[in-house]
């Protein structure tokens, strides 16, 4: 049994008054990629919003380990030791600083040069493209460059868990099939676990360990991922999968 | 969740009935108090429903504007100072071409030089409006501050145009309207008290005597300040209007649906200043004398505090803003009240005078600028506790359909509304903690 | 008689160079504002106000508090006046954020209840300022000198350096001391600010901070904070520069902030939002225009200039006085806002500034 690496207790949350999770379970073990798939509106950004403390959390508890995060700010996650790697979905790069700047946010918290020149050699292996353009600024990189420093910002200071709210939604179906891809073989070398929230939900199921099917705030199907491609159900009102009979 | 329900309905209008009161009840309070010091009562009186006359065609059309199409503009009192200076110029001083002509002279000249006030102010709202409607909300307000500060450069150093010329020496800075002056003096029924006509109300109130010129002026004024709010009325509750509301909430959508909003936003911008030309003639009538001077950027601000505090996006929020406002302002300026606002903190005060001494502080608690002191924390209050205003706007021409809704609908309809602008705000300026603490539910 | 060039170019030339330089100081602050929290700051010409009046009201509390003649150097310090400022004005900046600003972000208000709010705000301290100080113009009294220099700057008389030469005419320079240590105190300030914004740990915090607030957040910048930097230093560096305003004028009044509240707008808007260094070339701009149009303006206006030669044309035509219009050096206010204007419309972004001043199109 391996551990698990992030885990939320009966999650409330939302915006202001409106209350947008009723109540979720989640965890995420060692090594795992667990995709959350569901309709627009679901609450599937809220969800790892609220975990990483970027949401009002109503009642609840957030484990990162075992330390407890719920209600606290992403800056105080950070400044107590746990780094953080999220890559939100829309603005996910600092489009006015270079690409070195951004790289240097990854890591803004602890010395900069005692790491920065490991990390920064690691990301460019993983990301060759970013090594050629380090002095230009983030704005000038197209989407799929800026889908890789967003990663490699985000894998900076080699978080346990790397949270991504839909890579690849401005992406070119072909680019966001390698970006899968991506996402896949990070998990294998770096081996960490990976929360994926995904639109493409019947292929990011396909690629990952577990799922959880998120309708309205509450969850509706979780479980091993092959099981859940195998339900009927989840198939056709959420996978787009129809019946050829 | 029945409890919630009714403090959700309870609270607004608890909310609205009691800040009115908190703020009406202290400035009626102070106003009657001002009235009561004054010899001439009545004068008072109508002094003040004029202003609130005036002012409030201006704030119609500040407030369709900002509170109907978003922009908001800050140079609205270039269009005061235009209509005001064009219109008196003509009629009192240039008096060309109608003037002399006998019997109807100057009722067509009073009206010739009304009509082409409002048209130059219409040709310069448009001639603004060009450059100036594309750029983002903030360069908008830059822009309009510096293009009224233009305006009244030019009336300023313009001396011979837009000076008065006395019969001796250099023209003059100071220009006074005549138009109530000549239509009323020495006309008949117009130069008789209401006494005259066997009225006493006044006179036997103790009031003073109303000549009945003035009443007839304040009629004129209100049939102008309704019919103008019938106007704006109809257009907000319009198509044009809704689609105006649409662009003060998202122009990219407007965009996409194939309107032309920078054609919506100059139309809206140059009717906004024929409104405030007309409320510059109607300012000129009032007031008699003014010059450049007069027409700072503060006006505008005073204007702004009119309709935050009344309420934006509804002409009865204009009104209601207006009166509170042009009350306290009137009743605060009078000898009697500044003398008991009027208030000496220095080194010669009684217990904390050594405090002030060490400070170098001689303070005398000037009311001129206590007045607009309060009334700039009211309106950062309002902004920040009621940005609806006293009377928020309708959230819907019909209210029938509203009706039909549970009070739990709605409840639910307005935190969804609130709760999704609050979202797409917070992705448009990107720039706010998202982690506040908020009220667990 | 004067040589062919009839104008004092160096005088005018100092002119410009000490309004812009006064521009610069002023500006640096509302640049600040403008591009790390992404609204325009209308009170930060009151910001200007309060500075100039705690400045001065440092030097009257120092002038009773203090022996005259044992500590004149102390109490007549320009330098320690203007740090007084900074310290006030600063507070005052983060007092704003803190009761105003930042209620009216989480309240998640639009882009207009700020330029309100912030006229409100505006309205309250000039009229505070007013209520406390007084409404007429202040005269500079008690005196400040530049002791803190090392050095002794005295040249605060004209200095005619050319007299009556065949080519030049007159050519002299008028600068005081105090213009000295402004124009080298804005150069210094506009440089130390663009190399912390773009190189300092926290000059980067408040870049991340303006590009995205969420993101800035897990990369662990506690945005509160650097938010509090940036007004304190904003505000601050303002009060400093008007204090030193203050010292070079000979009265001061409350309304003396608001009146550079276009042209301190016009310098940002038109050297581009978050660049300083565009600053520097748009206040020289907004100063020479303004310059320029005083010269020329009171050219025309000067016995046979474009004025009555216009007026005595008509004059031939029609037979009617007066067909001309009146070239005020006034309208040197005015003509800044022209420049401006047509920048807009040509090149939105400023000279070299990357937010756009139109709205998102489509």
């Amino acid at each position: 049994m391996s551990q698990t690496v992030l885990r939320g207790e009966k999650i409330y949350s939302g915006y202001g008054k409106l209350q947008v999770i009723n109540g979720i379970d989640i965890h995420i073990d060692e090594g795992e990629l667990v995709t959350i798939i569901g309709p627009n509106g679901s609450g599937k950004s809220t969800l790892i919003r609220t975990m990483i403390g970027l949401v009002n959390l109503f009642d609840g508890h957030v484990f990162i380990r075992d330390k407890e995060v719920s209600r606290m700010k992403p800056h105080e996650i950070i400044e107590a030791g746990i780094p953080l790697g999220y890559v939100p979905q829309l603005s996910n790069v600092f489009p006015s600083l270079t690409i070195e700047e951004n790289l240097k946010m990854g890591l803004f918290v602890k010395k900069w040069d005692d790491y920065y020149q490991e990390r920064t050699h690691e990301m460019f292996k993983l990301f060759p493209i970013l090594e050629e353009r380090i002095k230009q600024k983030a704005s000038l990189l197209s989407g799929g460059e800026r889908q890789m420093l967003a990663l490699a910002r985000a894998l900076m200071p080699s978080p346990e868990v790397l949270i991504l709210d839909e890579p690849t939604a401005a992406l070119a179906p072909n680019l966001a099939e390698d970006m899968l891809q991506l996402i896949v073989s990070l998990k294998k070398e770096l081996k960490i676990s990976i929360l994926l929230v995904e639109q493409r939900a019947k292929r990011s199921m396909e690629l990952s360990d577990r799922g959880y099917v998120l309708v309205t705030g509450e969850i509706a199907a979780e479980g091993p991922a092959n099981e859940l491609l195998a339900e009927d159900k989840i198939k056709k009102l959420y996978l787009g999968v129809r019946d050829r009979k | 969740m029945a409890g919630r329900i009714l403090k959700y309905e309870m609270d607004e209008k608890l909310r609205t009935l009691v800040v009115g009161f908190a703020l009406a009840i202290p400035i009626l309070y102070l106003y009657i108090y001002a009235l009561l010091a004054q010899t001439n009562k009545s004068i008072f009186l109508i002094g003040t429903v004029l202003a609130i006359l005036v002012f409030f065609i201006g704030a119609l059309s500040l407030d369709l504007e900002v509170g109907s199409v978003g922009l908001p503009n800050f140079g609205k009192v270039a269009f005061f100072a235009l209509g005001a200076y064009i219109s008196t110029l003509l009629y009192s001083v240039y008096r060309w071409p109608f003037y002399h002509i006998y019997g109807i002279g100057p009722i067509a000249q009073f009206l010739f030089s009304s009509l082409v006030a409002i048209i130059i102010c219409a040709l310069v709202g448009f001639l603004v409006a060009i450059p100036t409607v594309k750029l983002r909300a903030d360069y908008f307000a830059i822009m309009t501050i510096a293009g009224g500060e233009v305006i009244r450069l030019i009336l300023q150093y313009e001396k011979r145009w837009f000076w008065a010329p006395a019969p001796v020496g250099p023209p003059q800075q100071v220009i006074s309207n005549r138009a109530i002056v000549e239509f009323t003096t020495g006309l008949y029924p117009f130069n008789k008290t209401l006494a005259y006509f066997g009225f006493t109300f006044f006179e036997d109130s103790n009031l003073g005597s109303v000549f009945l010129w003035q009443i007839v002026v304040i009629v004129i004024f209100i049939l102008i300040a309704i019919t103008t709010y019938w106007f704006v009325q109809q257009i907000r509750k319009s198509p044009y209007g809704r689609t105006l509301r649409a662009i003060r909430e998202d122009d990219i959508t407007v965009t996409s649906v194939g309107k032309d909003v920078s054609r919506f936003r100059w139309q809206v911008t140059t009717l906004a200043a024929c409104i405030a030309g007309l409320a510059g003639i109607m300012y000129a009538m009032t007031f008699k004398a003014f010059e450049a001077g007069d027409f700072r950027p503060f006006l505008t601000f005073d204007l702004y505090i009119f309709i935050i505090i009344g309420g934006l996006g509804n002409s009865r929020g204009a009104f209601a803003g207006t009166a509170l406002v042009q009350m306290f302002l009137r009743a605060a300026q009078v000898q009697e009240v500044k003398e008991n606002i009027s208030l000496y903190l220095g080194s010669e005060s009684p217990v904390i005078g050594p405090l002030f001494e060490f400070l170098q502080l001689d303070v005398f608690i000037n009311p001129d600028n206590m007045r607009l002191v309060i009334l700039g924390v009211i309106l950062i209050l309002f902004l920040l506790f009621m940005p609806a205003g006293l009377i928020p706007e309708p959230k819907t021409n019909n209210e029938k359909y509203l009706k039909q809704l549970t009070p739990e609908e709605r409840m639910r309809s307005d935190e969804a509304v609130s709760a999704r602008q609050s979202l797409t705000e917070r992705e448009r300026i990107g720039n706010e903690d998202t982690t506040e603490p908020s009220s667990k539910f | 008689m004067a040589g062919i060039i009839p104008i004092d170019i160096v005088s005018h030339t100092s002119l410009i160079i000490v309004y812009a330089s006064t521009l610069i100081l002023l500006t640096i602050g509302l640049n600040m504002i403008y591009s790390v929290l992404k609204f325009s700051n209308f009170a930060h010409a009151e910001f200007i106000t309060f500075g100039m009046f705690t400045s001065w009201w440092l030097l009257q509390i120092l002038t009773f508090a203090l022996p005259w003649d044992s500590s004149m150097y102390l109490i007549n310090n320009l330098i320690i006046q203007a740090l007084f400022a900074f310290v006030m004005v600063g507070i005052l900046g983060i007092a704003s954020e803190v009761l105003v600003f930042g209620r009216l972000k989480r309240l998640a208000a639009n882009p207009r209840s700020f330029t309100v709010a912030s006229i409100g705000i505006g309205l309250v301290i000039r009229n505070f300022l007013a209520m406390i100080f007084g409404n007429f113009p202040k005269p500079n009294r008690g005196g400040t000198s530049i002791a803190a220099l090392p050095f002794d700057i005295d040249i605060g008389i004209k200095q005619t350096l050319i007299r009556n030469d065949p080519f030049f005419g007159n050519q002299g320079i008028f600068i005081t001391s105090f213009e000295v240590i402004i124009i080298l105190m804005s150069i210094g300030t506009v440089f130390t600010v663009d190399y912390m914004f773009r190189k300092t740990k926290l000059g980067i915090a408040m870049r991340a901070t303006s590009d995205s607030v969420e993101l800035a957040q897990v990369s662990g910048i506690n945005t509160r904070k650097v938010v509090f930097y940036t007004w304190f230093l904003a505000a601050g560096i303002t009060g400093f520069g008007a204090a030193l305003l203050r010292a070079n004028q000979p009265r001061f009044s409350t309304l003396d902030g608001f009146m550079m509240l276009l042209p301190i707008f016009a310098v940002v808007i038109l050297g581009g939002v978050g660049s300083f260094r565009g600053g520097i070339i748009s206040a020289f701009i907004i100063a020479g225009v303004r310059q320029l149009t005083v010269i020329i303006f009171t050219q025309f206006q000067s016995p046979g200039g474009l004025e009555y030669m216009i007026e005595d044309f008509f004059y031939r035509i029609t037979g009617i006085e007066g067909l001309v219009i009146t070239f005020a050096p006034g309208y040197a206010d005015g003509v800044g806002f022209l420049v401006l204007i047509f920048v807009l419309l040509f090149r939105p972004q400023g000279i070299s500034g990357t937010v756009e001043a139109t709205r998102e199109r489509v």
